[in-house]
């Protein structure tokens, strides 16, 4: 019973909430429906820099900056509905997400015509899929059927459909890990404050299954049959830093060229496949784990035609990694180690180099690379930490990570490789959290200090490693305040400061305020 | 080997067991029960002696147990205006809420010595009671087995031992809820898990040479609040304090991952308990006791709570009252107590600088618990309630409250009255399959 409390004590750092919709307390069948409704702002507190917003050098990435002026950059309302039925270890489970922000339904405060990376619409409007993905959308997120047999001494276990599955032991640099490979994140729905892990990682329709063999040995597998990209923060939306990616991108300024988004080239796509190897050793008192995965990159590369004023976002295939994490408590925290190596890694390039040859068309990406690739080696390393009161609080979580990647040598185009770049890069952050219990009656709060910083950022293997924009020497810091009344309503209230130099910190000048409140019924 | 030299050996053996049985407690048929209790009834019979027959608790359908003393009358009731006249048999903490809350009442009724327990137990306590010590200064257990390790305990921490590992089942399955009350008098449900607990230290066909030294693997899988559902977790003890600190893992939804937990021990608070109870608080007391000097006060005749299935059958309005449990809910009864007290040891830090507990003579598990603060101040007390199973037969806390006698918040934890009864299963090996980390990764559902 002293697991009670302990499971609760997860429940810490999540949200709380009351009452689900149990609809069959008692019966063979576990049936439920849950709710979680949350409305969401955010306010910008400074105008924008000229120094990120003007010069050639910037036509590709200030859409995002401009089309805010001080003041309400978001009012937005989210609902996501889980539903799951089983009986016996066999079931279902559907969840989807459905959200409006007045704010990307109305004009932007861009009025740089010269500079707007629109296309269909004015600088003034927010791109159609920009206003979609940010404004008014509608998702299945999850649709599974699941169950489990036992084949001798061993459980073979089994998900089929829509669902996300994420290995090795990293905490915030996922792209960092295995967890690149596996599932692509919805970095949008990651800034909205409020989002639980369950939103953040894009579902793709796979079969996934693990045979437990032993108490402390398994085995794991996957086969994803549908390839999704990461979700960036749609072009010309307020965390936007270039304007060419992601959903609303549009268009890229090649000098006085405008080149069309022509969309996503997967090439020849093959299927992402997975297995993995979870052991216990008792000698290290230690949980350990083995990865090798093949994917398709979840992260594009930008393929120019100047003479059909077109640029395609091409997939990466058949990416290879290979990795392995072990996890113990040293003391009371839990510290966590992963590393592996990739084969296949796309390269940062110099720009324009990689461009589709003239009278080619997507197709030619199928058999051909025209951006560098290499052999990479990626660090995670990452510690949890709970503790009790002290001189200033009822009680203390801090979560950290740091995380590091380095070039080992270059496969493809290597004349091609933006050697201006680091080899080596590397970055961490910290969240330190210090809560109160009951400061009024019925309402716990907490204090989260969040601290994001690269060391050493401008990555020649990652542009968002290890945050958006790779700001060298800089990162971001957020304090907030949250709220937990009756376990149920908890609003927060987050300033955030990103710090780091103009040149390579593209969000510097947006500093921003966000407010959120949920319930969960 | 030769016939005789064999001989010889057995017959050596045989000198050692009897010499070392010299020394053991009589506890088959002595002054002693076969788990160390005081056979006998004091002195003016207000306690009974203990006659080992288990009472009749048939469980329905639901595996709720029926009260077999719901027919019984109190004898007395206690509250703020007769206290002084009952002093003596009260805790600190019982004192203090009935001088905080007005209607706070004790009814005590006749008391009834429902503990009993199996012969493979009581075998096993008799075989402890010469085959187990304390090393590394009380954290670990050495040579115990099935049973209860110290039924004639020299010290505290061999007391505070005998509650860790006293019996509450072999595979234990239960659904239960954290309800907190706030100062307000609000009630808040944080917390609904459906609880699997499996004690191999426990297992009928284990032996003490092959123990693994895990003596209980705990699973819980949280439904309640909705933003929580879906949420697992895995844990495992070591009767090695020492050297193996509690292990943990998490399942997290959304990534269906497993991942190593960091050490959820001692004071760090429980969250779902609104900060009321810390991790070491469950069960009135857990964990690791490298930061407590424990003395053995020694034993004493108190009103517990005790033989409270009919708590555990109430609907949960009908039991939260204010301030306190409802008065009309809790079975008060006269037992035989051992008092223990737990100070910080030099050097060393917890929010609670002094905790006494009360560990039910028939049982060893805490069922009353004072806590003090660095000021000296008492600041907390906790009760357990006891549910009688004589169809496993068994007798163990399950329902437990703490209250915080400074700001008059409370918890009440493990409580089953919204959610069904409290399966006992036999231990099967096979069934730990079902308490690993995999485990917790490919029944992840959310």
């Amino acid at each position: 019973m002293k697991k009670l409390a302990i499971a609760a004590a997860i429940a810490t750092t999540m949200s709380g909430g009351a009452h689900a919709t149990d609809l069959n307390p008692g019966g063979e069948w576990q049936i439920r429906w849950d709710n979680t409704l949350k409305y969401s702002a955010g306010a910008r507190v400074e105008s924008a820099n000229p120094l990120l917003t003007t010069g050639a050098a910037k036509v590709n990435n200030d859409d995002g900056d401009r089309n805010f002026s001080t003041g309400l950059i978001s009012s937005r309302y989210d609902i996501l509905s889980e539903f799951d039925a089983q009986k016996d270890g066999f079931g279902i489970r559907l969840s989807a997400a459905a959200w409006y922000d007045s704010v990307y339904n109305q004009n932007t405060s861009n009025s740089s015509t010269a500079t707007t990376n629109n296309v269909s619409v004015g600088a003034n409007r927010f791109a159609p899929e920009t206003a979609r993905i940010a404004g008014r959308n509608a998702e299945m997120l999850d649709w599974f059927v699941f169950g489990k047999s036992q084949i001798g001494d061993t459980t073979l276990s089994y998900r089929l459909g829509q669902h996300s599955l994420i290995w090795g032991t990293t905490l915030f640099f996922g792209m960092n890990g295995i967890a690149k490979g596996m599932a692509p994140i919805d970095l949008y729905k990651l800034s909205i404050p409020g989002t639980q892990a369950k939103e953040t990682t894009i579902p793709v329709p796979q079969l996934s299954s693990t045979l437990q063999l032993t108490n402390d040995t398994s085995i794991e597998g996957y086969v994803q049959f549908k390839y999704r990209p990461t979700r960036l923060h749609p072009a010309g939306s307020y965390l936007s830093s270039t304007d060419m990616l992601g959903d609303g991108a549009e268009s890229i300024w090649a000098g006085p060229l405008k080149l069309r988004n022509a969309g996503l080239a997967k090439g020849d796509l093959p299927n992402n496949v997975g297995f993995a190897l979870n052991t216990r050793s008792e000698l290290l008192d230690a949980d350990l784990g083995f990865y090798a995965i093949r994917y398709n990159d979840t992260s594009t590369q930008v393929v120019t035609q100047a003479a059909t004023r077109t640029y395609y976002l091409a997939v990466p295939n058949g990416v290879k990694s290979f990795g392995a994490s072990i996890s113990r408590l040293v003391g009371i925290a839990n510290i966590g180690l992963e590393a592996s190596i990739r084969d296949g890694q796309a390269l940062n390039a110099k720009q324009g180099t990689v461009v589709l040859p003239v009278g080619q068309t997507a197709a030619w990406l199928n058999d051909h690379t025209p951006y560098p690739t290499g052999r990479t080696a990626h660090l995670n390393l990452s510690t949890t930490i709970v503790s009790g009161a002290a001189a200033g609080w009822d009680g203390l979580s801090v979560v950290g990570e740091l995380s590091a990647n380095h070039i080992n040598s270059v496969q493809d185009n290597p004349e091609k490789v933006d050697t201006a770049l680091n080899k080596t890069a590397w970055g961490g952050r910290i969240v330190v959290t210090p809560t109160w219990y009951q400061v009024l009656s019925g309402l716990d709060v907490s204090v989260p200090l969040n601290v994001g910083w690269a060391f050493k950022g401008r990555s020649v293997i990652d542009t968002a490693f290890p945050f958006s924009g790779s700001p060298d020497h800089g990162g971001e810091i957020a304090v907030g305040i949250t709220g937990t009344y009756l376990t149920k309503y908890i609003a927060n209230l987050t300033f955030i400061n990103y710090r780091g130099k103009a040149t390579s910190q593209p969000l510097l000048d947006r500093d921003y305020v966000r407010f959120s409140v949920q319930t969960s019924f | 080997m030769n016939k005789n030299i064999r001989k010889l050996m057995a017959a050596g053996l045989a000198t050692i067991v009897a010499g070392a049985f010299a020394q053991a407690p009589n506890l088959k048929s002595g002054a002693l029960t076969p788990l160390g209790a005081e056979r006998a009834a004091n002195k003016d019979g207000s306690i009974p002696a203990w006659d080992g027959k288990p009472v009749d608790t048939k469980p329905g359908a639901d595996n709720k147990r029926p009260d077999p003393y719901a027919s019984e009358k109190p004898l007395l009731q206690i509250t703020s205006a007769n206290v002084a006249q009952y002093a003596d048999k009260l805790s600190d903490g019982t004192k203090a809420l009935l001088a905080k809350w007005p209607g706070m009442r004790i009814d005590v009724y006749p008391s009834h010595r429902s503990a009993v327990f199996s012969q493979a137990i009581y075998d096993a306590v008799a075989a402890n009671a010469t085959r187990a010590k304390l090393t590394n200064g009380g954290l670990t257990v050495e040579g115990a087995y099935g049973g209860i390790p110290f039924p004639v305990p020299k010290n505290g921490h061999e007391a505070l031992w005998n509650h860790m590992l006293s019996y509450r089942g072999q595979l234990t399955v239960f659904t239960a809820d954290k309800y907190v009350m706030t100062a307000n008098g609000d009630r808040v449900l944080t917390n609904r898990q459906r609880t699997s607990l499996a004690y191999p230290y426990y297992d009928p066909k284990g032996k003490p040479d092959g123990f693994s030294g895990e003596w209980a693997r705990a699973r819980l899988d949280v439904t309640e609040p909705p933003a929580n559902a879906g949420q697992a977790l895995m844990t495992i003890d070591y009767v090695d304090n020492y050297s193996k600190p509690k292990d943990g893992w998490q399942y997290v939804p959304g990534q269906r991952r497993v991942r190593k937990s960091p050490s959820l021990v001692y004071d760090t608070p429980d969250a779902s308990a609104a900060g009321l109870a810390n991790f070491d608080d469950v069960n009135l007391f857990i964990g690791a006791q490298d930061r407590y000097e424990v003395k053995l006060i020694g034993k004493k005749e108190i009103y517990i709570p005790y033989n409270n299935n009919g708590l555990f059958r109430k609907p949960v309005n009908a039991v939260i009252g204010k301030g306190t449990l409802n008065p009309d809910a809790v079975r008060w009864e006269l037992h035989r107590v051992w008092v223990l007290e737990a100070s910080l040891a030099n050097g060393k830090r917890n929010v609670a600088a002094k905790r006494r507990l009360y560990l039910d003579e028939d049982t060893w598990q805490a069922v009353l618990a004072d806590t003090w603060d660095a000021q000296g101040k008492l600041w907390k007390t906790g009760q357990a309630f006891t549910l009688v199973a004589g169809d496993e037969p068994s007798a163990s806390t399950l329902s437990y409250t703490w209250f915080d006698l400074l700001t008059g918040g409370w918890v009440y934890a493990a409580a089953i009255n919204e959610t069904g009864g409290v399966s006992y299963q036999d231990y099967d090996a096979k069934q730990l399959a079902k308490f690993t980390s995999s485990a917790l990764a490919s029944g992840g559902v959310r």
